[in-house]
C-alpha cells in the first residue's frame, strides 16, 4: 500500500477515534453516563455489548483504534532507526500481524458478546 | 532523534514530542484494555466482579491512577491530533512570508497558538470532569 494511502486512512482512522473515544468516555461520566462503577458493572457491560449500536460501534472503534497506533508505531520506529528496504517491510508486517490479531480478538469477543 | 533535540524548543515541539509519548502510552493500554475487556464473552458476572468490579484485583489506587492519565492522554492526544489535522488542511496557517530574518514561520502564527489554546481549554474542561470522577472512585463512591 502506498504511504500516501496508509497517511490518508491514519488521518480517517483518526476522524472515527475523534467521534468513538467521546462516546466511549461518557458512558463512565456520573451525570451524563453512568459513572465508573456503573460503567463497568457487569449486567451493564453485557447489556451494552448486547444491543446492535453498541456492537456495531466497537467493531469500528477497535480496528480504527489498532490502526491508528499502529502505523502511530511505525512513524516512531521509522524515525528513530531510519528504516528501509528489508528493515522496513519486517517492521511493517509485524505490526500488521500485531494489529491484525489484537483486531481479531477483540472483534470476535464483541461479537460473542453480542450473541451471549 | 527529534525528541530529544533541545535546540530551538518552541511549544510546537513539546506539542510533538507530547503528542508521540502519548500515543505510544495509549497503544499500550489499548492491548491490556481488549484482554481484559474482551473477557466479558467468556466469563460470570462473579469472576468479573472479582477482576474488574468494585472490590476486584484492578480496584486499587495503581489502577485507577493509570487509568486517569490514560484518560489525560487520550484527551490530549485526541485534542492535539485534531489542531495538527486542521493545520493540514491549511486551518489557521496564514499566509507563507518571505524568508526574511528573523523569519518568523506563520504556521506557529497568533492563529494557530489561539487553536492551541481553544483545545486546551476544552481539555482542562474534559480533565477536570474526569479528576472529579476519579477523586469520587478513590473515596469509595459506588
Amino acid at each position: 500500500m502506498k504511504e500516501s494511502t496508509l497517511w490518508l486512512l491514519q488521518i480517517l482512522t483518526a476522524m472515527i477515534l475523534l467521534l468513538v473515544v467521546p462516546i466511549h468516555l461518557i458512558l463512565f461520566t456520573p451525570l451524563v453516563g453512568q459513572g465508573f462503577w456503573g460503567g463497568v458493572e457487569f449486567t451493564n457491560v453485557i447489556t451494552r455489548a448486547r444491543e446492535s449500536l453498541w456492537t456495531l460501534l466497537y467493531m469500528v472503534f477497535v480496528p480504527a483504534a489498532l490502526f491508528h497506533g499502529m502505523y502511530g508505531l511505525r512513524v516512531i520506529v521509522l524515525e528513530l532507526f531510519s528504516l528501509e528496504g528489508r528493515g522496513l517491510r519486517i517492521l511493517s508486517q509485524s505490526l500488521l500481524v500485531i494489529g491484525l490479531l489484537a483486531a481479531i480478538y477483540g472483534e470476535y469477543t464483541a461479537f460473542l458478546t453480542f450473541l451471549r | 532523534m527529534g525528541w530529544l533535540d533541545s535546540r530551538g524548543l518552541n511549544l510546537e515541539r513539546y506539542l510533538y514530542t507530547f503528542h508521540r509519548v502519548t500515543g505510544v502510552a495509549v497503544l499500550g493500554y489499548l492491548f491490556l484494555h481488549i484482554v481484559s475487556v474482551g473477557e466479558r464473552a467468556f466469563v460470570d458476572a462473579t469472576v468479573w466482579k472479582s477482576l474488574i468490579g468494585q472490590g476486584g484485583l484492578y480496584d486499587n489506587l495503581l489502577f485507577h491512577t493509570s487509568q486517569f492519565l490514560i484518560v489525560v492522554f487520550v484527551i490530549f492526544h485526541g485534542l492535539n491530533g485534531l489542531r495538527l489535522i486542521l493545520g493540514e488542511v491549511g486551518f489557521s496557517l496564514g499566509r507563507p512570508g518571505k524568508p526574511r530574518y528573523p523569519y518568523r514561520a506563520s504556521s506557529l502564527g497568533p492563529k494557530t497558538r489561539l487553536l492551541f489554546s481553544a483545545f486546551m481549554v476544552v481539555a482542562g474542561v474534559i480533565i477536570a470532569i474526569g479528576l472529579m470522577e476519579y477523586l469520587r472512585v478513590l473515596m469509595g463512591g459506588g
